[in-house]
């Protein structure tokens, strides 16, 4: 993984200075709260409902057993041993307190971690797939670009103050798992048909939040040395004419979708058309360089032939571990070697949330069996990317002690969910007893086979964290007269296929949210044809069965 | 007295009145004070002949709506471009400034005005701005102190 240079820990050690400046002159009543707000979100630090929140950046979701046990030291000195795993493949904690953040960022810095850029008006942490490196549709890496758009991105200078926040996501595979079609901009790795050289395919102007919209194609094929030049074009645009009367309406989708999309891409290509051979040029030699940082590991050869019937012996001697190893296991790019998703979505826990015993615990694991590495993924899980199949049962054991082996990854209990009414001062309804309501209502695990690949998300109001808009299930809390309601979507989703669900009718009662889901499963299995997922089976029949089913 | 701003990294008396509701637009120099004085972009292009017939220096106030690129063919021939900050969160001065820098290559004095504080103006001088003038409360010993809080940067 990248590995910071003398100049990048520099940075980061500066801004750890400059942010326990700010937080000083604000405790001595020198700064107001007006001009501190702005330079706390800068730094990823909100007031929340019970203490202020602080969001650490996990650049692309990569993190290293050393940094993970630096998260889990912090939760358990500074908060309340425990941390939140996001949808921007960020850990936030939720307990902390003001004056004692300048000495979290410091920890942090040690093991090459900011929350630079967490939130505020600017360009937030790249996210990516998190089976970048590993996964057997990858067409190249995509980590280095998110790196280099990292620091391009890092204290920009001319895109600190945006009209609103910008995300940024960069896939490198067929299969979309970094959902590049609902970001401010989408990054997709191709490959030239005639030529057979890879660029970039750039989307703008995708979303979700009050105003979801797919994103859409701005240039079909860029190449590589480009990638800065045509992104501060684009943020350019952007920062002179997007909309700052109204917060709701300044995200860079509304103005792809007040221009059209093929106005201001003439506006990107002719501010690109002056500065593209400039000082933004990306060398060969530097992505060259950039690659060294993630390169693959020095795999063991030849395991299958060795170990198979072992392993085998294994799979049969023990159910529990072969439907893990069914479920939260896949293929490898190298032969011998499983990816393992983490669950961190046990039945009666808040999706996402780690404990500092679980992250100290996937501190060694990582260390033991995936060459000292981990991701976060998008859909709030952990990801163990090189795992020799003849150690999976080692994992599989480690992962039971941590309560992390719980074989939903896929499943309908393997929710996106944001921390809702609990801890957020924005939400409008509680996310986290509903994800518990459905899982106590589904604690049959076969049916949940049975069901199939389902994402179901849920956001506690209409700003999206938990993007409800691209569940094939989706879960929107609205408040109704002071009580808590929640909106249902069916047909959404964000992969290469990426769409938005469609409401299926009046909110349902906090009660009745497992039960409502209850009905649309029965549903789609009286109507699925064979192999047909969920998914399919809406878009094959359309939201009415449903509809008639729940309001029946 | 001349109100202080820091200029190139230094606190300055400001010889410039940029305030726009305060003057006379038939120059930008007042013979009385020897205040110098700038003007708004329209009443710059309504009476461009004028101002260049006229010795001395030249200032121009742009509102951050303003379209930096109609300065085009006149940045040589001015002294001073003011950029409004008319809310500390709004950003566009900062791509006006690096437009005005690298597009059109001018090289002379680009000033903030309006919400200018503290913490924001090293990303204010990345971006190309020299001068600045701060809003009412803010210390320009402390500014001063604080403007390069980074010894590297990325761009």
């Amino acid at each position: 993984m990248y590995q910071y240079s003398p100049e990048d820990q520099r940075l980061v050690n500066e801004r750890v200075a400059q942010f326990r400046d700010q937080t000083e002159r604000f405790i001595s009543g020198e700064l107001g709260e007006d001009e501190f707000r702005p330079l706390r979100l800068m730094n990823g630090l909100y007031i929340q409902r019970h203490a202020p929140m602080l969001r650490v950046a996990v650049p692309y979701g990569l993190l290293s057993s050393e940094q993970m046990r630096t998260l889990a030291h912090v939760s358990r000195k500074y908060d309340r041993g425990y941390g939140h795993l996001t949808t921007r493949q960020n850990m936030q904690f939720n307990w902390l307190k003001l004056e004692q953040v300048p000495d979290v960022l410091e920890e942090l810095a040690k093991v090459e971690m900011h929350t630079i850029q967490t939130s505020g008006n600017c360009i937030r942490n790249t996210s990516s797939d998190q089976l970048a490196g590993v996964a057997i549709d990858e067409l190249e890496d995509p980590r280095p670009y998110c790196e280099i758009i990292r620091q391009w991105s890092t204290l920009h200078p001319e895109f600190s103050f945006l009209p609103r926040k910008f995300k940024i996501a960069v896939s490198g595979s067929l299969n979309d798992r970094a959902a590049t079609q609902v970001h401010d901009i989408g990054i997709q790795l191709v490959k030239q048909e005639v030529t057979g050289e890879i660029g970039f395919k750039v989307l703008v102007g995708g979303g979700l939040g009050r105003t979801p919209v797919i994103g859409k194609v701005i240039r079909e094929f860029l190449p590589k040395k480009y990638l800065l030049s045509y992104l501060e074009a684009i943020l350019r645009i952007y920062n002179l004419a997007g909309r700052r009367d109204n917060k709701y309406k300044a995200r860079i989708k509304i103005l792809v979708n007040s221009l059209g999309i093929e106005a201001f891409t003439q506006q990107v290509e002719a501010e690109w058309e002056e500065m593209r051979s400039g000082s933004l040029l990306i060398e060969d030699r530097d992505i060259t360089e950039m690659q060294q940082h993630f390169q693959p590991f020095d795999y063991a050869q030849g395991l299958v032939t060795d170990v198979q019937s072992n392993f085998s012996e294994k799979l049969e001697a023990s159910p529990a571990f072969a439907i893990w190893y069914r479920q939260n296991t896949q293929a490898h790019r190298v032969p011998g070697y499983r990816i393992v998703t983490v669950s961190v979505k046990a039945p009666g826990e808040a999706p996402g949330d780690l404990t500092d015993r679980q992250m100290d615990g996937m501190a060694t694991l990582a260390d033991k069996f995936s060459f000292g590495q981990m991701r976060v993924t998008h859909e709030q899980n952990l990801v163990l990317a090189d795992v020799a199949e003849h150690e999976l049962h080692n994992v599989w054991k480690g992962l039971l002690s941590l309560d992390l082996a719980t074989s939903n990854i896929g499943t309908l209990t393997d929710m996106i969910c944001c921390p809702g009414l609990d801890f957020c001062s924005l939400a409008n309804a509680s996310s986290i007893p509903i994800a518990k309501q459905i899982n106590d209502h589904f604690d049959d695990l076969d049916y949940l086979y049975d069901i199939g690949d389902i994402k179901v998300k849920m956001s506690g109001c209409m700003n999206a964290c938990g993007h409800h808009h691209v569940g094939h299930i989706g879960i929107l809390g609205v408040d109704k007269k002071g009580e808590e309601w929640y909106q249902i979507t069916i047909g959404g989703s964000a992969e290469e296929d990426a769409s938005l669900g469609k409401i299926i009718g009046p909110a349902v009662s906090k009660e009745d949210v497992a039960t409502t889901i209850a009905t649309l499963l029965t549903t789609y299995i009286g109507l699925r044809k064979e192999e047909e997922t969920f998914l399919q089976s809406v878009r094959r029949v359309g939201v009415a069965p449903f509809k008639e089913a729940v309001y029946a | 007295m001349r109100k202080i701003i820091i200029k190139d990294d230094k606190l300055v008396e400001d010889k410039w009145s940029t305030d726009l509701t305060d003057q006379n637009p038939g120059t930008t120099e007042s013979e009385e004070s020897g205040t110098l004085r700038v003007v708004s972009l329209e009443q710059w292009k309504q009476n461009k002949a004028r101002y260049l017939s006229q010795n001395g220096a030249r200032g121009v106030a742009l509102s951050n709506v303003d379209d930096v690129l109609e300065l085009s063919d006149d940045v040589e021939f001015l002294d001073l471009i003011c950029l409004e900050f008319p809310e500390a969160g709004d950003g566009r001065g900062y791509s006006q400034a690096k437009l005005l820098r690298d597009r059109l290559g001018y090289r002379k004095e680009i000033r903030a005005t309006g919400e200018v504080l503290t913490d924001q103006l090293f990303l204010m001088r990345r971006s190309g701005i020299n001068a600045f003038e701060l809003r009412a409360g803010q210390d320009p010993e402390a500014s001063l102190k604080r403007l390069q809080p980074f010894s590297v940067s990325y761009q």
